[in-house]
C-alpha cells in the first residue's frame, strides 16, 4: 500500500432534506461522545447557513466595526462566511490561497489523500487513519456535503516571518444558521509557521459553528497553531482538526478556550515518519453553563516519534466539561515517547468534568505516561494568601490564574501571549 | 495590644488543643512561647491568624481592643497582624514578587490608603532583601517552590519586613536554619523591633533567643501557659528540660 490511506470516507450520496442533519449527529452511546449530547446544543430545527451568502463589502466593513476595533495591519486571512476575502486580508511573501476545482474536490471527507504528494507507506493494513473515528462522528462528513469545495492554503518556503499568521474565519449569522467552515492548509517542506485563528460571530446568538480544518506538514516543517474560543454570543462550536505529519515536522497547537455554550475539540494527529513530533496544548475557563469537551487522539505509526497532550482546565458556576485523550501507539513504532496530563480546578459545586485517560500501545519499546487530576482549590493556599491582607475573592483569582499560567508563560510570540493573558488573566498579576 | 483571655480552641473534628489560656502582649514586647511537642502552639498563631481549621469554643482574643472571632483572615493581616509559618506552602505560578505587591496594595485598599508606586515597592524590596541577604532573582520565583527549608523561612521574614507589622507571630521560624541563616533571620526581626512592634516567638531553642532578646518566656503545655518570666526560663529548659518545670 503506497500513501496515505485510500478512500477515508464514502462518496455522498445524501439528499438534501430538512430533517437530514439529525442524522449525522452522533448520539451519547457512541463512544466518542459520551460526554456531550450534541443534540441539546444544535436542535433539529436549526438551518443550515447557505454557502456563497455574499456579503457586499459595504455590509461586511459594517460588521466588522461593530465587533472589531482593528484589523491587524499585516499577515491577515479574512474569511467571511467561508468565503476568501481578498480586499480585507493582508497576504504576506508565501502564502498562498486557491479554492480546490471541482476535480480537486473529490468530496472526500477529508483532503489529506488527495494532495498528489507521497506520503510513508503505513505497513499495517489493519490502521484505518482518522477513519475509525470518522464512522462514529459523521460530523465531518456533513461538513464536506454542506460546503463548496475548500480552500486551501500553502505556506511555501518563500514564507518567512517572525510574527504570526492571524486567520479569521467570520460569520454573518442573519439568522442563527448551523454554519458550516473547511479549511485545508499545507505547510512546505523545512517551513516554519505560527498561526493564530479566531472565529467570529457578527450575527445572531445561538448559532452553531462546525468547523474543519487538515493540516499536513511536510518534511522538516514546523506549524504552531494557537486558537480561541471565546463565542460571547451563546453559540456551539464543533472543531475538528486533523494533522498528518511527515519525517522531521513537528506541529505545536494550543487552544484557547473561554466561552461557548458548546466548545467541541476534536483533534486527530497522526505522526507518519520517523523524528515528528506534535504537542497539543489546552487552556481553559468555563463559566455559566458552559460546556466543553476535548477529545484528543494521536498515533504514533513509525518508530521514534515524540508527543504530549497536556490540558489544563477550570471550571466554575454550572459549566461542565470533558476530557478524552488518547496516545495510540502502533505495531512496531518503537522509541516513542508519549505523554500525557489533564489537570481540572473546581471552582464551583455544581460545576463537573469527566476526564478519560486513553493508552493503546502495541509496541514493547516505549516511553508513555498519563495523568489526570480533579480537585478543588487548595485551602493551605488559599490561607496562606489570605493571611498576607488578600481578599478570598482576589485570592481565589490569583490561584486560577497561576493554574492556568502554567502553559500560557510558555507561549513564546509575545503578541499573542498578551492577548492570551488579558483573556484568562486579566488583573491577577501573577 | 493582644489579649488572649480564657482561651479554648477545637479542631474541625472537635479535638480540644487549647485548653484556657490566657496571654497580654504590649506595645514593643517580645514573648517568646517555649513547649513540648503537640502542646499547642502552632494552633495559638493559627487561631490568632484566623485559620478556618480551628474553632474558639470559648473565650477571647482581642487584638487593638478589636475582637479578632468574626474577622477574615485579611482583615487581621491588614489590621497589622503577621504570621511566619512552620511550613510555608508552595504556591506553583505565583511570583514571590507579584504576590507581595498584591499582599502590599491590598493592605493599603483595607487601611483607604492610596497604593504604591511600582517604584516605591521596588525600593522596599530592594532595602529588605538587602537586610536578609536575598538575591532579587531569587523573589522572581514562585512562592516557595523549591526553595530549601532556610529560604523559605527567609522569604516569610522578607514578606514580614515588606508588610511592616505591628505584631509578628514566628512560629518555629528558626527550625531548619543553619547558625548563618539564624543570623540573618534575627537581624531582619530585630531591624523591624521598635516601640510598637511587637513579637510573639514560638521555639523549640535557646539559640534563637541569644539574638533577638526577648522580653517574657512562657512555657505552654497541655493547651495552657504553666510557667512565664523572664529569659532566664528558656536558659533553664535548655538545660533541664520540660520535666525541670
Amino acid at each position: 500500500m503506497t500513501g496515505y490511506k485510500k478512500n477515508l470516507a464514502p462518496q455522498f450520496n445524501v439528499e438534501k432534506e430538512s430533517s437530514f442533519i439529525t442524522d449525522f449527529l452522533p448520539s451519547i452511546k457512541n463512544e466518542d461522545w459520551n460526554y456531550t449530547n450534541i443534540k441539546k446544543f444544535i436542535p433539529d430545527s436549526i438551518a443550515v447557513q447557505p454557502f456563497n451568502i455574499g456579503t457586499n463589502e459595504e455590509q461586511l466593513k459594517k460588521l466588522i466595526t461593530k465587533k472589531i476595533d482593528k484589523l491587524p495591519e499585516k499577515n491577515l486571512v479574512f474569511f467571511m462566511d467561508g468565503v476568501f476575502q481578498e480586499e480585507l486580508s493582508k497576504l504576506p511573501t508565501g502564502i498562498k490561497i486557491k479554492k480546490l476545482t471541482n476535480s480537486e474536490n473529490k468530496q472526500n471527507a477529508l483532503y489529506l489523500n488527495c494532495l498528489g504528494k507521497d506520503f510513508n507507506t503505513i505497513n499495517n493494513d489493519t490502521y484505518e487513519g482518522f477513519s475509525s473515528f470518522l464512522k462514529n462522528t459523521k460530523l465531518v462528513e456533513l461538513n464536506a456535503h454542506l460546503t463548496d469545495s475548500p480552500y486551501m492554503i500553502t505556506v511555501t518556503d518563500a514564507y518567512n516571518c517572525d510574527g504570526h499568521l492571524k486567520i479569521i474565519h467570520g460569520f454573518s449569522n442573519q439568522n442563527a444558521f448551523f454554519n458550516q467552515n473547511r479549511l485545508l492548509c499545507l505547510i512546505e517542506e523545512n517551513t516554519r509557521v505560527l498561526i493564530y485563528e479566531e472565529i467570529i460571530n457578527f450575527g445572531k446568538r445561538d448559532s452553531a459553528f462546525n468547523m474543519v480544518s487538515e493540516f499536513v506538514c511536510l518534511e522538516g516543517s514546523s506549524l504552531d497553531f494557537f486558537t480561541t474560543q471565546n463565542d460571547l454570543t451563546n453559540s456551539s462550536l464543533i472543531n475538528s482538526v486533523f494533522c498528518v505529519q511527515q519525517k522531521n515536522s513537528s506541529s505545536n497547537f494550543h487552544f484557547f478556550s473561554k466561552k461557548g455554550k458548546l466548545i467541541r475539540n476534536n483533534i486527530l494527529v497522526d505522526l507518519l515518519d520517523t523524528r515528528s513530533s506534535s504537542n497539543v496544548l489546552g487552556t481553559s475557563l468555563m463559566e455559566s453553563s458552559d460546556h466543553l469537551d476535548n477529545f484528543i487522539i494521536i498515533s504514533h505509526l513509525v518508530e521514534g516519534c515524540k508527543s504530549n497532550q497536556f490540558f489544563k482546565s477550570v471550571y466554575d458556576e454550572n459549566s461542565s466539561g470533558a476530557f478524552c485523550g488518547k496516545i495510540y501507539v502502533e505495531k512496531g513504532a518503537q522509541q516513542t515517547e508519549a505523554f500525557q496530563q489533564n489537570n481540572n480546578l473546581m471552582i464551583s459545586k455544581s460545576a463537573n468534568v469527566n476526564a478519560k485517560p486513553q493508552l493503546e500501545i502495541f509496541a514493547d519499546d516505549v516511553v508513555c505516561s498519563h495523568g489526570c487530576t480533579i480537585g478543588a482549590i487548595d485551602e493551605d493556599m488559599l490561607f496562606y494568601l489570605r493571611s498576607r491582607g488578600i481578599k478570598k475573592k482576589e485570592a481565589v483569582q490569583l490561584l486560577i490564574g497561576a493554574f492556568l499560567n502554567e502553559l500560557i508563560s510558555n507561549i513564546e510570540n509575545p503578541e499573542i501571549k498578551k492577548e492570551v493573558s488579558e483573556l484568562f488573566l486579566n488583573n491577577t498579576n501573577v | 495590644m493582644l489579649k488572649i483571655k480564657n482561651l479554648h480552641v477545637s479542631t474541625e473534628s472537635n479535638i480540644s488543643i487549647l485548653k484556657g489560656l490566657n496571654l497580654e502582649i504590649n506595645k514593643g514586647e517580645v514573648h517568646a512561647i517555649m513547649g513540648p511537642n503537640g502542646s499547642g502552639k502552632s494552633t495559638l498563631a493559627s487561631i490568632v491568624a484566623g485559620d478556618p481549621k480551628y474553632m474558639i469554643t470559648s473565650g477571647e482574643i482581642t487584638f487593638n481592643g478589636k475582637s479578632l472571632t468574626d474577622l477574615e483572615p485579611e482583615e487581621r493581616s491588614s489590621m497589622g497582624l503577621f504570621l511566619s509559618f512552620q511550613y510555608p506552602v508552595e504556591i506553583p505560578g505565583i511570583s514571590l514578587n507579584n504576590f507581595i505587591k498584591t499582599a502590599l496594595n491590598q493592605k493599603q485598599k483595607a487601611l483607604n490608603e492610596k497604593p504604591f508606586s511600582a517604584k516605591e515597592i521596588l525600593e522596599k524590596i530592594k532595602k529588605n532583601a538587602e537586610i536578609l541577604k536575598i538575591d532579587l532573582d531569587f523573589i522572581k520565583r514562585s512562592v516557595n517552590v523549591g526553595f530549601s527549608g532556610g529560604e523559605k523561612k527567609r522569604a516569610e521574614i522578607f514578606q514580614m519586613l515588606m508588610l511592616q507589622p505591628q505584631l509578628s507571630i514566628l512560629d518555629e521560624t528558626d527550625s531548619g536554619l543553619d547558625i548563618d541563616a539564624l543570623k540573618i533571620v534575627a537581624k531582619g526581626v530585630n531591624s523591624l523591633r521598635n516601640n510598637n512592634s511587637s513579637f510573639i516567638i514560638i521555639t523549640h531553642y535557646q539559640r534563637l533567643l541569644d539574638h533577638i532578646q526577648p522580653d517574657f518566656v512562657h512555657v505552654l503545655n497541655e493547651g495552657k501557659i504553666i510557667k512565664s518570666g523572664g529569659s532566664d526560663i528558656a536558659k533553664m529548659l535548655e538545660e533541664k528540660g520540660y520535666d525541670w518545670i
